[in-house]
């Protein structure tokens, strides 16, 4: 369970986050909309504890060991072969990569291979396994699904349609209405630090909720 | 009676690394975090640290030229920095290297803790 209690924050006279609250629990997924410089970016950092908020508070149960984070770089090194990367992003959470990870994500055959010899796309998926190494209970998602290949899109939304089934919490921000939009049990729509929208995603198809968020926030 | 715990604000986005850093360095330094560069210029004022942890890619400036602008605000003050880049010729037109050091990722804790207390 993840909870974001009035949050604020701002840069000189921007407020990246003007009083933020909301809930998410065990098994939703909520998507976050907004354009860029709405405050998303912001508010996943603060859920993640990188940045302490000005005002109000956030709390994810489990503290930040439970939170898995994939963001715009892949964060890999590209000398060393893809298992001891994973192996040394898990040694952070004291703890090494599994068998079931790497298979979920089509790594086997490319386990020692250094990262700098693979694909773009296989390269995503060692991003995508690296973010999951240490069995997050609760992920945030940074723009996702950006410059994703059709494969590494496919075994992301495949791994969070299973993260959700497992009862976790998800929170994934976009400027893309028609990304992550199917993955969604919830929908907000971000506006200058502000939720001008909040709502169960109640079944909603993508483009009625890309009208209403072009009528919210245009 | 013993010296207060350095001020370190580590200026880094890998949550990961963020989490380690947390756990490794708790009770030894008196820390802070900054994910990105307006988040370090902001705890650059309000933190006041004694030494700066900089990993030279964020997501909203390069860390070269961040280094630039925190120079203009404090100009000795003592800079570690971290970076994945193999080649660090960039960083030498900026570095004041009697106040900066540098480590290239990844790295042992251990190998930071004693950049952070030899910096400065």
């Amino acid at each position: 369970m993840l909870r974001a209690e009035r949050l604020r924050h701002s840069y000189g006279p921007v407020r990246a986050l003007d009083d933020v609250s909301f809930t998410v629990h065990p098994g939703q997924t909520l998507a976050v909309f907004g354009p860029n410089g709405a405050g998303k970016s912001t508010l996943l950092r603060v859920l993640a504890g990188l940045i302490q908020p000005q005002g109000g508070r956030a709390h994810v149960e489990g503290g930040r060991r439970a939170i898995g984070w994939i963001g715009h770089q892949p964060q890999l090194y590209g000398q060393l072969t893809v298992i001891e990367n994973l192996r040394f992003w898990g040694s952070l959470y004291d703890t090494q990569p599994t068998g079931d990870l790497v298979a979920r994500l089509g790594l086997e055959e490319h386990a020692h291979r250094p990262v700098r010899a693979l694909s773009r796309g296989l390269v995503q998926r060692v991003a995508i396994a690296r973010a999951l190494v240490h069995d997050p209970t609760v992920l945030l998602l940074d723009e996702p699904f950006t410059g994703l290949d059709r494969m590494a899109a496919e075994a992301l939304s495949l791994l969070l349609g299973q993260h959700a089934a497992a009862g976790r919490a998800t929170v994934l921000v976009t400027h893309n209405v028609e990304e992550g939009t199917e993955l969604a049990t919830d929908v907000a729509f971000m506006r200058t630090g502000r939720f001008v929208h909040f709502a169960p995603r109640s079944g909603r198809a993508a483009s009625d909720i890309a009208e209403e968020y072009r009528n919210a926030v245009a | 009676m013993a010296s207060p715990p350095r001020k370190v604000l580590f200026v880094e986005d890998e949550a990961a690394l963020q989490y380690s850093y947390e756990r490794f360095f708790k009770g030894k330094y008196d820390m802070a975090h900054a994910p990105t560069g307006a988040e370090a210029m902001r705890q650059l004022e309000s933190f006041q640290p004694d030494v700066l942890v900089l990993d030279m890619r964020l997501p909203d400036t390069d860390g070269i030229a961040l280094l630039q602008r925190i120079r203009e605000k404090r100009p000795a003050l003592p800079v570690v920095v971290t970076t994945a880049y193999v080649s660090m010729e960039p960083l030498m037109n900026v570095l004041d290297l009697g106040h900066s050091r540098y480590l290239v990722k990844p790295y042992e804790l251990s190998e930071l803790a004693a950049a952070i207390d030899a910096a400065g």
